[in-house]
């Protein structure tokens, strides 16, 4: 039913390091460490880049900006808020945004008179191992979703589509474009079991 | 263990779309705003970021282009923007400051935002931030306002920032923080908590369509 556009997404083997620590790539004022950062991720990043629709020689552009404001940085990495590919994912969107609006997104402000503090405990020496076994519990589920699932969540990240155009795309109503992403998330968050922050 | 904040939330495939970064500017924005008063969409968005992490990782192969022939690093004329641009914080009265969530700030036309008569029991600021060709405004009700019956052109969605609103047709009840969307089927009667004005963001993607003469007369006047 579900018209299958561009790629087929497929299980590839994961980098072989181990995962939410800062990767030796980033070990500072090292340009061969730079060179092996740049070869493992931006193939990655300039796909994502042509993916959101940039022209080629745009794409590599960004991709090198992104890669170098990934190096500088790398100091404010941390492996216990994010896994490295999930920061260099929110590092390469948010230059995408940027430069399709030319201007800055606003994001929330921990320092907003307005935040609303979370209950739950502060983060404390355990968290390390807690982000790594949720992002291992995630591992799992995006490996356990359909085919056609994992296909609608990757579009709506790498596609780089609203609903409305995705809509327009599949020759389908926007409700069967929101309706199919949420079922996919729905499945997701049902193989995550008692909730994804609850692990 | 209970949370604090908001209890109703954006459309999960809102929070997804902003967490893939898809998400049209006014709803970028509003959405930062529910994020700042709402630790369990915080929490949520964390784990949509991580799933794109772990996408890249793991099924990222195919997402590859050639960058055999790319040079390392950008050459520096052609890339003035490489650092992100944070443009500088915009400076609001403290009246406003405590009641706005910052990422707001930024799309007041005056120094001094004033709330201006829009019909009896309603006042507004008209900020600018483009909801889909017509601004986002924060919408002030007095005390006991009804906001007649009415059916929608488009999405109206907004964004609770102080007072209790009550959706007559639902039977929900609205708070600060709290997101209501409605969509163009739906036709809902609003009212407005007894006790204190209700301030909210609207953004309307079409206009209202009233079923009441009331409702007309308002909607002309008010022009929500
Ligand atoms: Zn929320």
């Amino acid at each position: 039913m579900d018209r299958q556009v561009g790629v087929s997404w497929t299980l590839n083997e994961p980098p072989k390091r181990s995962r939410g620590s800062r990767p030796p790539e980033l070990e500072p004022g090292n340009p061969e460490a730079y060179a092996r950062l740049f070869a493992q991720y931006a193939p990655r990043v300039k796909g994502y880049m042509l993916r959101r629709g940039f022209a080629a020689e745009t794409a590599e552009e960004l991709t090198q900006e992104v890669m170098l404001a990934v190096w500088k940085k790398a100091e404010s990495f941390d492996p216990e808020r994010a896994s490295f590919s999930t920061w260099v994912f929110t590092i390469a969107r948010n230059r995408c945004i940027d430069q399709l609006r030319r201007s800055a997104r606003p994001e929330p402000d921990p320092d907003d008179p307005c935040w609303v503090s979370s209950v739950s405990v502060p983060p404390g020496p355990e968290d390390n191992t807690v982000a790594k076994r949720r992002q291992e519990r995630l591992r799992e589920a995006l490996a356990d979703l359909d085919d056609d699932q994992r296909h609608a969540l990757m579009q709506v990240y790498f596609e780089g589509q609203t609903n409305t155009e995705a809509a327009e795309s599949l020759g389908v109503p926007v409700g069967t474009v929101k309706s199919r992403t949420r079922r996919a998330l729905e499945a997701l968050r049902k193989r995550l079991g008692g909730g994804f922050n609850h692990a | 263990m209970p949370e604090l904040g908001p209890s109703h939330h954006p459309e999960p495939d809102e929070l997804l779309a902003y967490a893939a970064g898809t998400t049209e500017p006014w709803l970028s924005t509003l959405m930062a705003c529910h994020l700042t008063l709402c630790p369990h969409c915080r929490q949520e968005l964390v784990m949509l970021e991580e799933l794109a992490g772990v996408m890249i990782e793991d099924f990222g192969q195919e997402l590859e282009a050639d960058t055999a022939g790319t040079p390392l690093l950008p050459k520096p004329v052609l890339s003035p923007t490489a650092e992100r641009v944070i443009p500088p914080r915009p400076v609001v009265p403290g009246e406003i400051a405590s009641q706005v969530p910052r990422p707001l700030h930024g799309f007041f036309a005056e120094p001094v935002p004033r709330f201006r008569f829009l019909a009896p029991g309603v006042s507004h600021i008209p900020l600018t931030l483009d909801g889909g060709g017509r601004p986002v405004r924060l919408v002030r009700f007095r005390p006991g306002f009804v906001v007649p019956e009415h059916a929608h052109a488009g999405l109206e969605w907004l964004l609770i920032l102080s007072g209790h609103l009550l959706d007559a047709t639902t039977g929900q009840r609205f708070a600060r923080g709290d997101v209501s969307e409605r969509d163009t089927e739906d036709v809902h009667t609003q009212l407005i908590g007894k006790d204190e004005p209700c301030v909210a963001v609207f953004a309307h993607l079409g206009p209202p369509i009233p079923r009441t003469l009331m409702g007309r007369i308002l909607s002309k006047i008010v022009g929500l």
